[in-house]
């Protein structure tokens, strides 16, 4: 059944048009402004129901599906735009309106791609998504946040313009509307796949996530862990489901953030690997593909979206108070900031998937869906992951910097609407932990699952209180260090940077070489014509022509002219 | 963490497993075919091991071939350290 809509219920257009106008209006107004808008941006997107769709006539005839909704893209609308709503209060102290408004621009950009039902809206809003992103990184103003935004500039306009170039292919076979590409797996396919897969940050095209998302604002970090991954997300279900590479693919990078977080210092780097470890839950999903598997990557995105920005909102807290982002300089702040401590650890027993927390109800999803499929092995890897999952977060951010050797730091206060955004996403995070179904519910696709069998449980307790043994065991050796570890970013900061440092230099030598060798013919034939025979000094009746020579030289070009037009008219006319 | 802390925690976390361990082969209804579902538990070893796998791997393989100073991307020559 298709209902026609107008334009102006659009929740993304709402995000934008707040964004906008809290640019312009004065600084005491904007952050309430921030605040009305998404509240408003998420009734409109809750009112909203499947079979909305609203057009809009473009140029060449083409006509824009600006909103076409269905149960898919309504749940992903309904947690980016609660997410918008939280990171707004969370971010309502803020004096930086440029950030201000690039969040409310980047939060609408990420709806706009989830109401999208035709190709070319979808990219519209995408490169809106990754200009407006950009600049929450630059707003931290350092000297490493502006080198990082330039590198996520440049991996970010590769993927949008391969994704650009699949979508001008499709569009061009006759295909405008969004839909599973999966079956022919042809040039477009493949376009797209590298498009949307920059912005899952599937490895080994992770490296501008955990290279920028540390270097964003404080504030900022809470937007950009949201949207740009959990879009991706949305985008592998709608174009990708059942493409069956994506399996591994989403096992390799859920070990991989997991393997790569336990060796992490920065607290918000470890923090984006586990955005990477994650999202391999859900890309695993995408590829099985069976209904199960779908609903437990979306579950799994909504749940993620609400612990991850609640975990960096903690993180955030932490740097806002203290200054420090390092983990190793940290220790002994649950009695300093015991509000924070207790969301964290709320987070952090969601993201692990501790029964009755969000992470629970919809990471068991994902797994059991492989074991239905026949995926035992992507299971076990999983499960693996889940233990590292926990490993890192509850076992060791949790030890060394809520407990561990007491460090001697000055404490600044924190906003309180800091403190009430974090108290929100923790609530929601036991709300739904508590009450799945109130998440379920609203799952795409029709399916069966009872998430607290006793067999899941013992399952949980047993995986996860067990992997508190080796890390208890080896903890004198978990302590991290100031480290860097490289990354696939070195790829393209060291050999590629060093490529198009010698190229360029090589073509700056051969500038430089070629205008010196031409200037000294230049020279010498200037220096001829003045003095052919090297009398010295300038003697204009010797270096100059007889004015007579001039004369004949033009009477013969004329003639010549003249017996050419004369003789030949057909050549002429 | 001292040594008393550590042989509480180990003794807190036997006593949940067993309990667990128990719950499971009574109770449970495993839906899977593979030995990790059928064994009563079996998810006691994945954790254990799988846990030592990964701190191990981490620590004694990742850390030594990809950890570099912290200021390894901002120096001009090549990067390691003369």
């Amino acid at each position: 059944m298709i209902n026609s809509i107008p334009l102006f219920v659009h929740p993304g257009l709402i995000l934008i048009l707040t964004g906008i106008i809290s640019a312009i209006v004065p600084r005491k107004i904007a952050g309430i402004v921030n605040v009305i808008g998404p509240a408003i941006a998420l009734v409109f997107m809750l009112i909203l129901k499947a079979g909305d769709v609203c057009t809009l006539s473009f140029i060449n005839d083409m006509t824009l599906f600006v909103i076409v909704v269905d149960r898919l893209n309504y749940v992903f609308g309904m947690i980016f735009s609660m997410m918008a709503l939280i990171g707004a209060i969370y971010s309502m102290h803020n004096k930086s309106r440029l950030e201000e408004a690039a969040s409310m621009l980047y939060a609408g950009g990420a709806l706009g791609v989830t109401l999208a039902g035709d190709w070319m809206t979808l990219i519209f809003f995408w490169e809106l998504m990754a200009a407006a992103s950009l600049f929450l990184i630059w707003a931290n103003k350092s000297e490493a946040s502006v080198k990082a935004g330039f590198r996520y500039l440049l991996v970010h306009m590769l993927g949008g313009n391969l994704l650009l170039l699949g979508i001008i292919l499709k569009v061009s076979a006759g295909d405008i509307m969004v839909s599973n590409v999966s079956e022919a797996q042809d040039a477009a396919f493949w376009l797209i796949l590298i498009g949307v897969a920059v912005n899952a940050a599937i490895p080994p095209i992770h490296g501008w996530l955990v290279d920028a998302y540390p270097e964003g604002t404080v504030t900022g970090s809470v937007f950009l862990s949201s949207f740009t991954t959990k879009v991706a997300v949305y985008c592998l279900i709608r174009i990708f489901a059942g493409t069956e590479f994506l399996v591994w693919a989403g096992v390799v990078m859920a070990l991989y953030g997991a393997l790569f977080a336990l060796i992490e210092n920065d607290m918000r780097r470890l923090l984006s690997y586990h955005i990477v470890s994650q999202v391999g839950f859900m890309v695993c999903g995408v590829g099985i593909g069976t209904a199960l598997a779908l609903d437990g990557a979306t579950a799994h995105a909504f749940s993620h979206i609400l612990y991850k920005s609640l975990l960096f909102m903690c993180a955030g807290a932490i740097i806002r108070a203290t200054g420090i982002r390092k983990i190793n300089q940290l220790g002994g702040m649950a009695k300093k900031m015991p509000v924070v401590f207790i969301c964290f650890t709320v987070a952090a027993f969601s993201i692990a998937g501790v029964p009755f927390f969000n992470g629970f109800i919809s990471k068991s999803i994902t797994i059991t869906a492989a074991c239905e499929a026949g995926y035992p092995m992507a299971e076990l890897l999983l499960q693996l992951a889940s233990v590292g999952t926990f490993l890192s977060i509850v076992m060791k951010m949790g030890y060394f910097i809520f407990f561990g050797e007491e460090a001697d730091v000055t404490m600044r206060p924190v906003p309180k609407n800091m403190y009430v955004a974090m108290i929100i996403g923790a609530t929601l995070c036991v709300i739904y932990g508590v009450f799945p179904h109130a998440l379920y519910e609203f799952l795409p696709y029709e399916f069966e699952y009872h998430p607290f069998t006793l067999d899941h449980l013992v399952q949980y307790v047993q995986l996860l209180g067990v992997s508190i043994v080796p890390f208890v065991m080896y903890i004198e050796h978990m302590q991290p260090h100031s480290a860097l570890s490289l990354d696939t970013d070195w790829l393209y900061r060291k050999p590629f940077a060093r490529i198009v440092k010698d190229f360029s230099s090589l073509c700056v030598t051969t500038q430089l070489g070629l205008g010196e060798f031409f200037k000294n013919i230049y020279n010498d034939t200037r220096k001829f014509m003045k003095s052919p025979f090297g009398t010295g000094a300038y003697n204009p009746d010797i270096v100059r022509e007889p004015a007579g020579n001039t004369m004949v030289t033009i009477l013969i070009t004329l003639i010549c002219a003249i017996i050419f037009i004369i003789l030949m008219p057909g050549q002429i006319m | 963490m001292s040594k008393e802390t550590k042989k509480k925690i180990y003794l807190i976390i036997a006593v949940v497993v067993i309990i667990s361990i128990v719950l499971e082969a009574i109770f449970a209804h495993p839906h899977g075919h593979e030995i990790w579902h059928v064994v009563p538990g079996f998810d006691v070893l994945i954790a254990f091991f799988g846990g030592w796998i990964l701190i191990l791997f981490a620590k004694k393989v990742l850390a030594p071939a990809l950890q570099r100073d912290e200021d390894y991307y901002d120096r001009k020559n090549g990067g390691d350290k003369e």
